[in-house]
């Protein structure tokens, strides 16, 4: 999937998707030097390897990046998003944008 | 529906539904085919219509010549509605080019600036790199590069917003597909049928003995064929127009598969239940309506 998608995923779904960019919507656990330990729409733990000069200031950001394996995402962009995102309803979206029903549309 | 835009497959006119034997229900293409958009009035009507979308719908739709309408899949669209994220911002002059990003493309949307308004001066200085905005314009090209021209451009009301608008736009893209979702007090009703023609062999009984509806008691010495065409018409949107018989044809195929539910076997059920005055056609020979 080249050209300019980064479809959104949850941690389930980003071993499909290594070196490719995705979209994962994160709430942020803890941080360590350049890396922040997440937690993804499905509950799954997941390591972001942060941009320089980021400073996030919210609980949930998007992180756009490339995935480097099943558990981690190289950051290349973020989102910051409220401190009050519900992860149940972002999940339902992650899965409604891989039903194959939506192929044509996500 | 109307919310929507105009373009419903199953209440389009047929297309070429007249003539040939077997009282030239079906358009001659296939029975599964969907009906065919009456050119005029529904051009009109989708200038009024707004869909939600998603920026790669815009990319891949297409337009018949210059100055036609979009056209996604088989349908027209007027003006569009996106949230997606700002990639970057560029004012202009007379314009300000705002590059989005939704995660299926990437596009560029340009809103016009009119120094006299005050109002869209204070959004725009809202609206920064890194944030979702909701988009509303209509579909542009020029050259060979696509572009929204925006109306309204104004920064998200939270992700609440975002996560509706990814599901409202697949939502409008089924009911294009498929028909509109059947109304909670049928809603039981059709799937428990649904599911009980999946089980196995004993459709007939099966189907008859779990229909609590009153109406379908009344059609339970029907045979299957004629009774699944009773109740999906019934299972529809009440309107004066009828269901269109491709949308019989495709759901009567689904539970009855393609042998028993060919579009030689729907006519002539179609033709029973007329003549016992179960149905009526309604604006032409390929729209019917249950009696009541």
């Amino acid at each position: 999937m080249s050209d300019n998608r980064s479809p959104r995923v949850n941690k389930a779904r980003m071993a499909d998707y290594k070196g490719r960019t995705v979209r994962l919507i994160v709430k942020i656990l803890s941080f360590r030097d350049d890396v922040a330990i997440a937690e993804a729409s499905d509950s799954g733990e997941v390591e972001i390897q942060l941009l320089k000069d980021v400073k996030i200031e919210s609980a949930f950001i998007e992180v756009i990046g490339q995935v480097v394996d099943e558990r981690t995402i190289k950051m290349m962009g973020c989102i910051q998003l409220s401190n009050d995102v519900d992860m149940k309803l972002a999940n339902d979206v992650v899965e409604v944008w891989h039903d194959p029903k939506f192929a044509s549309m996500f | 529906m109307n919310q929507f835009g105009s373009e419903n497959p199953f209440y389009g006119g047929g297309g070429g539904g007249g003539g040939g034997g077997g009282g030239g229900y079906l358009s001659q293409n296939s029975p599964f085919g969907s009906g065919g958009s009456p050119g005029g009035t529904a051009r009109r009507a989708a200038s009024h219509a707004l869909r939600p979308v998603m920026l790669r719908q815009l990319i891949e739709a297409s337009q018949a010549h210059t100055d036609a309408d979009w056209v996604i899949g088989d349908v027209e669209i007027g003006q569009v509605t996106v949230v997606a994220q700002v990639l970057s911002v560029q004012p202009q002059t007379t314009n300000c080019i705002y590059f989005l990003h939704d995660g299926t493309a990437a596009m560029e949307a340009r809103q016009w600036i009119d120094p006299n308004t005050e109002e869209e001066n204070k959004n725009r200085e809202d609206i920064s790199e890194n944030s979702y905005v909701r988009v509303l314009g209509s579909l542009k090209v020029f050259g060979n590069k696509r572009y929204i021209t925006a109306t309204h451009i104004k920064p998200y009301k939270g992700e609440d917003e975002l996560f509706f608008h990814i599901l409202e736009a697949a939502t409008v893209t089924l009911t294009f597909e498929r028909g509109p979702p059947p109304r909670p007090s049928e809603g039981a009703h059709a799937l428990m049928n649904r599911v009980n023609n999946h089980a196995g062999g004993q459709s007939a009984y099966t189907a008859q003995a779990s229909a609590p509806s009153v109406n379908v008691g009344q059609f339970a010495h029907l045979p299957p064929l004629q009774r699944h065409i009773i109740e999906f018409i019934l299972t529809q949107p009440k309107t004066d127009e009828g269901i269109h018989v491709a949308a019989i044809a495709r759901h009567v195929a689904t539970i009855l598969g393609p042998e028993k539910g060919s579009a030689h076997k729907i006519s002539e059920a179609l033709d029973y239940l007329m003549d016992q005055g179960h149905v009526f056609s309604t604006m032409d020979d390929s729209h019917f309506n249950v009696s009541e």
